[in-house]
């Protein structure tokens, strides 16, 4: 594969995440944030398909394609439940990339595949595929990654969409700044986000498509990322058979890793 | 514990018929099922060896080897999240374009392996108990480890296999046995049984020709393992061998950087762990006493070791550089004592007989030597691996390695390149490459002669 490895920021994996504690900032935009979070993730252990699609110079067919079957365990501290934030990412196409198996756990990222001994460390630097990297596949989840301020209002389609500033509370956060886009009403439904680099120059957009009731809520189906270095190129993740699912906690450690990539 | 494989069954057989007809229904078995299909070509040549039967070279000087392979791979939730079923199945076969020589020939052309057969209790959250065919978790290093404790003996064919590297697990038979582990963030401890199935192998044929079972279960082995997670940059771990052999280890696995592993591994045995030559029993030879057996095990402690470092490129490309030592590895003496029986025995006599004994004990010492390195074990002390995996734009991947025997100063090399073969078909891969060894013609990897080959495959995934 090119590699096709994700970042550590698949600690808030999928249409979700999890990453620690709540960060200091404007209240309502905090609330705006988190219920925002709340679409892009059932706050409970699901699984789901993940299909990335890259498409180059303006065709209509996709140059390449790759499967992932994810597996999140978010757990927010409850009692004398810790806080969680883990998953298992298999590689299902194309074929060969059979048996290759990814864990995340917070930041950390191990990858495995039948052809190494151990499962090895991987940095967030790696890209997927396309204008896709690792974090654009894992959501941040934006309430404990990032501080907001809310900046006003914008329209957004036919909608009006609230316009928040967010820059990263932890290091690990892959993106220094984000513009964040989520419709006003009663759902704060994800528009669009717009990162940024430490000096402020816009790198990729993401729009948040195809909403549909999926786990009791409308939730977007589709993520575009377009990397406004490659007009033409744009990358497609694709979410399908979303429904709650329970591993057990031994799946989600790296002595797992060896025996999912059987 | 030869009740195992019966009670195994017994399990099997007593889930509810129903669970299975979910699990085993065509749909479920074809969706969860993954089907390659091998096709390869080799060309392999040998040069003249030491070894000499009836006066003569008893290998092919070149050949060439058609290889077809199938593979079914597969798991199924008989219980959703509390009972699985996985399973690896191989049916492998060849056609050599020259008929093999007496010392090449297997007894068949062709073999079905089990690679996996098992299933999968989750006891708890974090407990898993499983029961079946499976390999043990490899040690660290890929020419040889320390750690793995316990091995079975390669059951391939003995003149060509199927040279694509993913295949090099499943030609070593996995052991049937039942594993109880607990995973945890903080560690993972297991603990097996592998159960005693057959008796050894008889010691003149090559290990491919044993049944499964004396290749994986020929003796009764408790393996305790133990690894913690909870440190940022190590991953030590320790292994316990009990039963008819006794062995421990020590493992490290160390982050320099994210990048950077610095693996190290440590073993000591209390007898030795491969069958060594006997310069008595061949001294019995040459005074015509017949020996029943010129090789055997002794009660020696024996120390390993293995130190290495991985480099990983952020494009993934991986370097490696392992050494190893074994104690009970021949020193240079006891080698020569070896090789120069092999060319003593090839003096011929004026006896047919016993120029037709002195071929059997080389038959037999050919096997004997043969079945050590099946059972992936070296036979000298000290050795140096390098090898490499560079992953190429185009998801192609090159993998050149050489091993190097310190001692002897033999080393094999080789290099495969696989790439998928996208233009003609999504699910086709290809892949060739080529491979030595050379050396004196009395060194461990040219004892057989230095050796060539290449080959070309074909993998479709359907």
């Amino acid at each position: 594969m090119k590699i096709t490895l994700f970042g550590k920021g698949i600690a808030c994996l999928g249409l979700l995440s999890a990453c620690a504690f709540a960060a200091p900032g404007d209240n309502n935009a905090i609330d705006i944030i988190r219920r925002a979070d709340e679409i892009r993730s059932p706050n409970k252990p699901f699984r789901y398909t993940l299909a990335v699609s890259e498409y180059k110079n303006g065709e209509e067919k996709p140059e390449s394609k790759q499967v992932l079957d994810i597996s999140m365990r978010f757990m927010k501290p409850e009692g004398e439940i810790k806080a969680d934030a883990r998953s298992l990412v298999r590689f299902i196409y194309p074929p060969r990339d059979k048996g290759k198996v990814m864990l995340s756990d917070w930041y950390d990222l191990w990858f495995y595949s039948p052809g190494l001994r151990r499962p090895v460390p991987i940095s967030r630097q790696q890209r997927l595929m396309g204008q896709i990297s690792n974090s654009d596949v894992i959501v941040t989840n934006f309430e404990y990654a990032y501080q907001a301020t809310l900046q006003g209002m914008e329209k957004c389609g036919d909608n009006q969409c609230y316009k928040l500033a967010l820059t990263r509370t932890y290091a690990e956060a892959t993106w220094p700044k984000i513009i964040y886009y989520v419709e006003a009403g009663d759902e704060n439904r994800p528009y669009k986000a717009d990162y940024y680099s430490l000096d402020d120059k816009l790198l990729k957009e993401v729009r948040y498509l195809n909403y549909q009731p999926v786990l009791g809520k409308m939730r977007p189906m589709r993520i575009i990322v377009q990397d406004v270095r490659h007009e033409k190129s744009f990358s497609v993740m694709d979410y399908s058979d979303v429904r709650l699912e329970s591993l057990p906690e031994s799946h989600f450690t790296r002595e797992h890793l060896q025996r999912e990539a059987k | 514990m030869k009740y195992s494989l019966p009670l195994i069954t017994l399990v099997f057989s007593a889930l509810p018929t129903t669970l299975w007809a979910d699990c085993l229904s065509g749909e479920e078995v074809a969706q969860n099922t993954d089907v390659v299909l091998y096709a390869q070509t080799s060309y392999v040549n040998k040069q003249p060896s030491i070894w000499q039967i009836g006066g003569n070279n008893p290998f092919s000087k070149s050949n060439i080897y058609n290889n077809f392979g199938i593979n079914l791979k597969g798991d199924c939730a008989i219980i959703d999240n509390r009972l699985d079923l996985n399973f690896s199945l191989y049916g492998l076969t060849y056609r050599p374009f020259h008929a093999n020589s007496d010392f090449e020939e297997d007894r068949s052309h062709s073999r079905a392996l089990i690679d996996r057969l098992s299933v999968i209790y989750n006891v708890s959250d974090s407990v898993q108990l499983e029961a079946g065919k499976f390999s043990q978790k490899a040690g660290l290093f890929f020419l040889r480890s320390p750690a793995d404790l316990r091995n079975s003996y390669y059951a391939g064919f003995k003149s060509t296999r199927l040279y694509d590297p993913l295949m090099e697990p499943a030609f070593q038979e996995s052991p049937w046995q039942v594993k109880l582990s607990e995973d945890t963030q903080d560690y993972s401890l297991s603990f097996s049984v592998v159960p005693k199935l057959a008796d050894a192998g008889k010691r003149h044929l090559a290990s491919g020709d044993w049944s499964a079972n004396v290749r994986s279960n020929s003796r009764e082995d408790y393996l305790l393992n133990y690894t913690d997670h909870r440190f940022e940059q190590h991953l030590p771990a320790v292994s316990l061998l009990l039963g008819e052999t006794r062995s421990v280890a020590i493992s490290d696995s160390y982050n320099l950087t994210p990048q950077l592993v610095i693996n190290a591994e440590a073993a000591y045995h209390t007898e030795q762990q491969w069958r060594h030559f006997s310069p008595e029993n061949a001294a019995m030879v040459e005074e015509f006493e017949f020996p029943s057996s010129l090789y055997s095990t002794e009660d020696k402690e024996g120390v390993e070791v293995a130190v290495g470092g991985q480099y990983a490129t952020d494009n993934f490309n991986l370097f490696g550089l392992e050494y190893y030592y074994q104690s009970e590895g021949y020193s240079r003496a006891e080698w020569r004592k070896q090789t120069d029986f092999i060319q003593s025995l090839n003096s011929r006599t004026g006896f047919f007989f016993v120029d037709d004994i002195f071929d059997s004990y080389k038959y037999l010492m050919a096997s004997e030597i043969n079945n050590t390195a099946n059972k992936n074990m070296l036979q000298g002390r000290h050795y140096l691996n390098a090898w490499s995996s560079i992953q190429m734009d185009n998801q192609s991947t090159l993998q050149p390695y050489v091993v190097f025997n310190l001692v002897d100063h033999s080393s094999v090399l080789g290099i495969n390149y696989n790439t998928p073969l996208s233009f003609i078909d999504d699910q086709l891969e290809g892949y060739t490459g080529a491979f030595m060894s050379t050396g004196s013609s009395d060194s461990e990897f040219a004892l057989y002669g230095d050796m060539f080959g290449v080959y070309l495959g074909l993998k479709y995934y359907m």
